[in-house]
């Protein structure tokens, strides 16, 4: 009897072919979707050339090194800028954190003077003690990337008046938090400014030549008199000099995106994650805009160093001078009291009451750098000094309207705008925290108001001394436990920034305008183009 | 030779219309900037005058002095804006400086320029666009070869240039300069006149200039005579321009923070009022045991309030003591860490160009330190009359606190670093572009 010998499996074949199913499997897909792009590839170039161009742009911006250049500088520029801001933000969240501990530290708080009893004379004791840090307002994670009025807006604020003020209330801010002084004499290094600055040059380094750089070696004229129309030309060197900018720089932000999320741990929710794309999707077109912008410069020049040149100097206009000059401009134009003025006006309209009163015996006393204070009166010098203190507060506000009018004359400033609103540290912003301060003003004025009113009646009602005195104590203690809770609100009213869809809805207009000078430059582009001379 | 090639290319710079559209748009932004700048000063010299006369009728124990703004401000505002202006002075704390807040969303965005913008940035990128080409220019022309087919020095060739631009940059300067004296002089109401002290400082931030552009044009022929293409050194001198003036310098003060780290402001603060709320306890107790002492010693009116006297003088002392002492040692962590930020900046050119202005106009850091001191100073001198004659701080004594400038010399001296960094930037540069003009292909 013969037995059939079974070949008994080699199990390490087996294991082979485990693993190198999948793999074939693999393979033959990739071969799959390769073809369908070669034959949509096909297709797509059967209908335009344009996108052979752009393939072609595409190919040439690595051979000559300007993409790997442009991807190392961004890469390095904004990883630096991450690593060093997300420092910052840390920095800046340890000072706060602090302020908020130490809000609950036992100190002399308010008390600058207390007495002691001695026989039936009062001693008094003099402790002009430090006034305990008023709260400040909570860093916004994404000013890592647009610090913007970030800075501005974390002093401490407080409601009053200085002492010598007297009874006019008014809303002070601190000195600001950031007390190294180099740090505020330059830009801080953020992702707003590396775009600002960088990505702009990049891009006119991408396009400057386009069109000269083919005119010079002569091939312009070869391509022509295939029948390439023109505009499929200059779209197609737009379409490749935009991929290779865009793509380097969504690679660049991306690695420094992961950075700050994985290595950093920036936790950022849904919507700020919408901020971030949308500021991200700002930046791109901005950077298209100076694409755009070189391939026009470059379609006016005839020769490609006198395309360079005219490039820089419109970089160094519109991206240096020109937003600085608007804002110049706006100063000139609408012109300010300085705060020393406002304060001054501020006083000699509360005197103006007060002298009046003096002139009608009404009881007084004196305060130091204020002069004589009428309890009467006080009230209607309060008004008179919230008045005062709102068309001050009016024209600053509408200064900084006329400037960002003024400063669409550039995409620079559009592109600023657009990315600080965005981040929650921008102009409309600054507004919503002016106005809060201003309603705790009002709310503040009220209270004293009340309390005034209430101390007169106290003090005319037929009461034995003592009674009256304990009323008076009453309620002065009243008053003081409501302004405190009114500071208290105020500050976490501060603390909460504008919801995110208010603040993409802020940032609309100005991306608007980002589109419209891409689309007008690539218009300006292709009539000027047409009509070039390839010879 | 070399005279004759200088003179050539000096000739043929200033009368390019280069030079010509340069000129137009220099005296545009010069315009416009002094037309800001003018009015900005005369706001704060008003403002200073009006602070001086409602300081001297501040309060009792309060005595506030202020620092006027500094003549060279008007075109170099240094760190002026950001400077305080007024410090209060009291019994028993340490001085307090006070920064002018106001409500301003546009500085923070886009911060207001002045003359070191347009020296250090726009003549500074003019100084490339002069140079970029002196040699890649002459070699696609063809006439490099020619000329070196002569009997002249590679050597001439490279001076004779870096004269002409130098040269060019020089008369470009002066000119923004006694464009913006003038300007200043016109526009301003507040009697905008220099005394010899500060022409002799503008003389000196002139040839800073000079130097300054100088740097620009020697990187530009170095790389001019490195690279093949005129565009290609275009591109190259751009990217080296915006890492030397954008770039370096904006990170600086975060990598200094990194090298020599110092507490935030409310870690200071919070130590601060720590230590004066057990000051302050202190001082509740020790009025305890004053007045225990006079129950004891039953003591009349006047010896009581003597005792109370004694007590809170001594008090006052030792807390202004306390927290002046631990102030100190913040601030000095600060200044530590500024200086670095400052001499770490001045590795590029541009830093060091501004550290240098800054020093000479007076618009520097070592300026607001020296309104601080002077301050501390006069705070000290006041103690030491009122302890005895015990007329503390009465309103007119404000008066008599002076802010003094810094002596030029002073100025000069602390200039003198910064500027010699840019001496050795420019030796550097002339050996590297000599040795890359030595071995550059004429073909």
């Amino acid at each position: 009897m013969s037995t059939m010998i079974i070949p008994r499996p080699n199990p390490l074949v087996l294991l082979g072919e485990v693993y190198v199913w999948p793999a074939r499997l693999g393979v033959e897909l990739l071969d799959l979707i390769i073809a369908a792009v070669r034959r949509r590839r096909e297709h797509v170039l059967a209908q335009s050339p344009a996108w052979l161009i752009a393939e072609q742009e595409i190919a040439t911006n690595v051979q000559n090194l300007k993409t790997p250049i442009a991807f190392g500088l961004l890469l390095l520029l904004i990883l630096s800028s991450t690593f060093f801001m997300a420092n910052d933000y840390d920095q800046r969240l340890i000072n706060w954190s602090i302020n908020r501990i130490a809000q609950a530290d036992e100190l002399f708080s308010g008390t600058t003077a207390f007495y002691q009893t001695l026989g039936r004379d009062f001693m008094m004791m003099r402790a002009r003690s430090v006034r305990p840090e008023p709260i400040i307002r909570r860093p916004l994670p994404l000013s890592i990337l647009a610090k913007g009025l970030d800075a501005e807006m974390e002093r401490a604020v407080t409601l009053g008046g200085p002492d010598r003020l007297g009874p006019i209330i008014t809303f002070h801010l601190g000195n600001p938090q950031e007390v190294v002084r180099t740090k505020r004499l330059f830009a801080p290094p953020d992702f707003l400014y590396v775009v600002k600055i960088i990505l702009s040059l990049l891009a006119l380094f991408f396009t400057f030549d386009i069109i000269t750089r083919e005119k010079e070696t002569g091939t312009l004229a070869s391509t022509l008199a295939n029948p390439v129309p023109r505009r499929s030309l200059l779209l197609g060197r737009w379409l490749g000099a935009t991929a290779s900018l865009q793509t380097t720089f969504l690679l660049a932000t991306g690695l420094g995106l992961l950075y700050l999320t994985s290595v950093r741990g920036l936790t950022l929710s849904g919507i700020d994650w919408q901020r971030v794309g949308l500021l991200i999707g700002a930046s791109m077109l901005y950077g298209s805009v100076f694409v755009t912008l070189g391939m026009f410069l470059s379609a006016w020049a005839t020769r490609t160093k006198a395309a360079a040149g005219l490039a820089l100097a419109a970089w160094l206009v519109l991206v240096l001078i020109l937003p600085n000059l608007t804002a110049l401009a706006a100063q000139r134009l609408k012109l300010l009291p300085t705060p020393a003025e406002h304060e001054r006006a501020l006083l000699r309209a509360a005197r103006e009451i007060e002298d009046e009163a003096e002139a009608k015996h009404l009881s007084g006393f004196a305060v130091p750098g204020y002069g004589r204070l009428h309890k009467e009166v006080s009230p209607r010098v309060r008004a008179v000094a919230r008045q005062l203190d709102d068309t001050y507060i009016n024209r600053r506000l509408e200064r900084d309207r006329l400037a960002r009018q003024l400063a669409r004359l550039s995409p620079v400033s559009s592109f600023v705008y657009v990315a600080t609103d965005l981040a929650g540290t921008g102009t409309a912003e600054f507004e919503a925290y002016i106005e809060k301060l201003r309603r705790a003003r009002n709310q503040y004025i009220e209270l004293a108001d009340r309390r005034d009113t209430e101390i007169s009646l106290r003090l005319s009602s037929q009461e034995p001394p003592e009674q009256q005195q304990a009323r008076l104590q009453a309620a002065l203690q009243e008053f003081f436990a409501k302004t405190k809770r009114l500071q208290q609100q105020l500050h976490e009213s501060l603390i909460e920034p504008r919801s995110p869809r208010q603040a993409i809805r802020d940032a609309l207009p100005d991306l608007a305008l980002l589109f419209g000078w891409n689309a007008l430059l690539l218009l300006g582009a292709a009539l000027q183009f047409n009509r070039y001379d390839v010879r | 030779m070399l005279r004759l090639l200088m003179w050539k290319e000096f000739r043929e710079d200033l009368f390019s219309l280069r030079f010509a559209i340069l000129m137009i748009v220099l005296m545009g932004l010069v315009g416009a900037i002094m037309f800001v700048l003018t009015i900005e000063h005369d706001q704060q010299v008003q403002d200073y005058t009006r602070r001086v006369e409602l300081h001297r009728r501040a309060g009792p124990d309060i005595v506030i002095v202020d620092r006027p703004p500094p003549m060279l401000a008007i075109l170099f505002r240094g760190f002026m804006p950001m400077a305080p202006t007024q410090i209060e002075l009291s019994a028993s704390a340490p001085p307090e400086p006070r920064q002018a807040v106001e409500i301003d969303s546009m500085e923070a965005l886009f911060p207001t320029i002045d003359l070191t913008f347009c020296i250090g940035v726009v003549l500074g990128l003019i100084a490339l666009l002069f140079s970029y080409d002196t040699i890649t220019g002459e070699k696609e022309r063809g006439t490099l070869r020619q000329m070196l087919a002569h009997a002249l020095p590679r050597s001439s060739i490279l001076l004779g240039k870096w004269l002409a631009v130098c040269g060019t940059m020089t008369v470009t300067v002066l000119i923004v300069l006694l464009m913006a004296v003038a300007l200043a002089h016109f526009l301003s109401n507040s009697l905008f006149s220099l005394t010899r002290g500060e022409l002799a400082a503008l003389g000196l931030i002139a040839l800073t200039s000079a130097l300054y552009l100088s740097t620009f044009a020697l990187i530009g022929i170095c790389i001019s005579a490195l690279v093949k293409r005129s565009t290609t050194a275009l591109a190259s001198t751009t990217l080296i321009w915006v890492a030397m003036i954008f770039i370096w310098p904006n990170i600086t003060p975060y990598v200094a923070a990194r090298l020599t780290p110092a507490p935030t402001y409310q870690q200071f603060a919070r130590e601060r009022n720590r230590l004066d709320a057990q000051l302050t306890h202190e001082l509740k107790a020790r009025h305890a045991r004053g007045a225990e002492r006079v129950r004891r010693e039953r003591m009349n009116r006047e010896q009581a309030l003597r005792v109370f006297e004694q007590i809170q003088r001594a008090w006052e002392r030792e807390h202004k003591a306390a927290l002046t002492q631990l102030e100190n040692a913040f601030r000095a962590r600060l200044w530590a860490q500024e200086r670095t930020g400052m001499w770490l900046a001045s590795l590029s050119p541009y830093g060091s160009f501004l550290h240098a202005v800054t020093a000479l106009s007076d618009t520097g850091l070592d300026a607001d330190e020296r309104f601080r001191k002077q301050a501390r100073l006069y705070d000290r001198q006041q103690e030491v009359k009122t302890i005895t004659s015990a007329e503390r701080h009465k309103p007119d004594l404000a008066s008599s606190f002076t802010f003094e400038a810094t002596p030029l010399r002073e100025r000069f001296s602390a200039a003198a670093p910064p500027t010699l960094i840019l001496i050795l930037y420019n030796l550097g540069w002339l050996i590297a572009s000599t040795l890359a003009f030595r071995r550059t292909d004429v073909r």
